[in-house]
């Protein structure tokens, strides 16, 4: 844990709009996060007008659900990466005219039925370490399979390489960060440990 | 607790995003009932969270502060975030209610054998999807099926020589493989049922019936 966490800044900026509305606060979250935004809706194939668009309706719910975010049951990142998800789904829909939308697929838990903190921000930065040191043909499936709209065997044929070796490149990805997952837990119980 | 899970290529699917046909569905109706694949679900989401804080980042155009500004200041909702109610201690899981009602009421069952059946209207190309009510004890006719079966039981349960499933249960049938469920003796089931491709008939008296099936 040397440099400072980029999350920490998000986390006052969301917590400034959610408990004074602050313009300025969101003002510097859209310059920060608006752009990583578009550029997740474009790689799964919008063209640029349209995932700015998506952008700025994700944004919009960041703005109106701020209040929502806990730090303690999700990092920004992933909570800003639900919202963005559910509104790329929903602005599709509405073309499309599809009957299931984001609510559908993942209703807001009731209040007081959350499940405990699996990924708090000490999880996440945990995380970060371990995607970035995943060898880079590891971390290219891992991508193409979170990204983009290809199933696995499209990802063999575009890669050129067998179906085998997308399968085994992702499994070993996701047990690298698996065992981080479980070393942070281990982590945590020391640091809670030495603190009582 | 449910013994039958959605492997984790599926989860990541869903977690990302790239399920919103029956498939996703049924996974939303899984996770509902499964707190081991929803916590799955979130490890799954947190690492896309940070697989997308680490993408280059893509210019905005020059207008987009200023028209982010105007959606601010209009007072339109997007539909989306009218909160929905949902029981959640329904017989229906959350994702179903808006289709099913709470118990059921509002489902249209048809079907001219004692299984019953109504279809979800939320089919895509590849999916469709339905829930089944079989009554206690009663066999599904043997078939088989073009592509993958999936299902959720959300009350009841069923055999299929392979394994017995209860409430809760996400079963994944392969295609080609010719399968014979029944329902269990003490209670009537219902199934999320979700198929790729069409169904075949494989008895010999409903054999006929496979061109009206598809």
């Amino acid at each position: 844990m040397t440099e400072p966490d980029p999350s920490v800044r998000l986390i006052y900026l969301l917590e400034r709009i959610a408990q004074e509305q602050c313009q300025d606060a969101f003002s510097e979250l859209f310059q920060s996060v608006a752009p990583r935004l578009k550029a997740y809706a474009m790689k799964l194939g919008s063209p640029p007008m349209e995932a700015e668009e998506i952008a700025q309706d994700s944004m919009l719910t960041v703005w109106r659900k701020a209040a929502q975010f806990n730090p303690r049951l999700a990092s920004p990142h992933t909570w800003l990466f639900t919202i963005a998800r559910n509104r790329r789904i929903d602005f599709y829909r509405k073309q499309r005219e599809e009957l299931l939308d984001s609510d559908d697929l993942w209703p807001d838990p009731e209040s007081g039925e959350l499940d405990v903190a699996v990924s708090s921000d000490l999880d996440a930065q945990l995380l970060r370490t371990l995607i970035d040191a995943l060898p880079a043909d590891q971390r290219q499936v891992l991508f193409k399979m979170y990204f983009e709209d290809k199933s696995h065997s499209e990802i063999a044929e575009e890669m050129d390489i067998p179906l085998g070796t997308v399968k085994s490149r992702l499994r070993l990805a996701m047990a690298k960060l698996e065992n981080l997952a479980q070393e942070q837990f281990v982590w945590l119980l020391i640091i809670l440990t030495t603190i009582h | 607790m449910a013994t039958y899970h959605p492997d984790d290529d599926t989860l990541i699917s869903f977690a990302a995003g790239k399920l919103t046909n029956p498939l996703g569905l049924i996974l939303a109706c899984h996770l509902q009932s499964c707190p081991q694949c929803r916590q799955r679900a979130v490890h799954f989401e947190a690492i896309a969270g940070e697989l997308l804080f680490s993408l280059p980042a893509t210019q905005l155009s020059s207008e987009a502060w200023q028209s982010m500004q105007a959606k601010l200041a209009s007072k339109e909702t997007t539909p989306s975030l009218d909160q929905r109610k949902y029981r959640s201690h329904s017989l229906v899981p959350a994702p179903l209610q808006r289709f099913a009602g709470n118990q059921f009421e509002r489902v249209k069952w048809t079907g001219i054998t004692r299984i019953k059946s109504y279809t979800l209207p939320i089919a895509d190309k590849r999916f469709s999807a339905r829930l089944l009510k079989i009554p206690a004890g009663v066999a599904v006719p043997m078939h088989t099926h073009a592509g993958l079966e999936l299902t959720q039981v959300i009350y009841g349960g069923f055999s299929d020589g392979q394994g017995h499933y209860l409430a809760g249960d996400y079963v994944e049938a392969t295609p080609h493989h010719t399968h014979q469920p029944v329902a269990d003796k003490d209670s009537d089931c219902i199934c999320l049922a979700v198929q790729e491709g069409p169904i075949r008939m494989t008895g010999p008296l409903l054999k006929w019936l496979n061109p009206f099936l598809a």
